[in-house]
């Protein structure tokens, strides 16, 4: 991640947005990420992609709102 | 667009950045996972309640070997005793809801406008409602496990 591709993606960026949830794209999977039991008790672990989907608006929309303080 | 600034300078706010991003996300899934949490708790007991109130549900021509409760003009008819029973000592309010609801279909606008409530209030008797009735069933069982 650069300084350029932060201010841009303050700004609204669209390209600059993308590049910031390709960098997070794993930590916001594995958030998404839950364990499922299924009927013979087995857990398993599942990627929610609409839980992914709601992280990944609400965030570009939180991203936005970001304001370097030094 | 950005001003130059120094390599220092542009390192903390990456780190600032970096943090300020795994806090937010962090935050999200905690608010996401509380919520459904909180949608799991309340749909794990609404099936089974509604089942039974379903099966409750007179449609039979005959007018013998059945529980009848009146409730204002409304009168509603059930095969089980134990329905009857769980019904009957529902506060008023809520046992309207479900007779509107289940026995004469009523869309919850036309409940709401009935009772001069909210849509939502409607929703919350008869989500009490169904916790009421559950918590019937479950005394019930722990005390005659055989009859419910």
């Amino acid at each position: 991640m650069t300084y350029d591709m932060i201010i841009k993606a303050v700004h609204g960026d669209k390209g600059a947005l993308e590049d910031v949830l390709i960098y997070f794209d794993s930590y916001i999977t594995a958030l998404s990420t839950f364990y499922v039991v299924d009927k013979k008790g087995e857990k398993t672990r599942r990627v929610d992609l609409d839980v992914k989907a709601e992280i990944q608006t609400k965030f570009i929309i939180a991203i936005q709102k970001w304001k370097a303080v030094l | 667009m950005s001003e130059p600034i120094d390599s220092k300078t542009a390192d903390i706010i990456i780190s600032m950045f970096d943090s300020f991003c795994k806090t937010v996300l962090r935050n999200l899934s905690r608010n996401i996972r509380r919520r459904m949490k909180k949608q799991a708790q309340r749909l794990v007991t609404l099936p089974d309640v509604q089942e039974i109130l379903y099966e409750s549900v007179y449609n039979d021509q005959y007018s013998t070997d059945r529980f009848i409760i009146q409730v204002r003009d409304f009168e509603i008819g059930m095969y089980f005793e134990c329905v009857y029973h769980a019904l009957s000592a529902l506060p008023e309010k809520q046992l309207l809801v479900l007779t509107l609801d289940f026995w004469y279909c009523w869309p919850v606008k036309d409940i709401a406008k009935y009772l001069e409530v909210t849509e939502k209030t409607v929703y919350n008797l008869r989500l009490r409602a169904f916790k009421s009735i559950r918590n019937y069933y479950e005394r019930e069982q722990k005390e005659n496990p055989i009859d419910v």
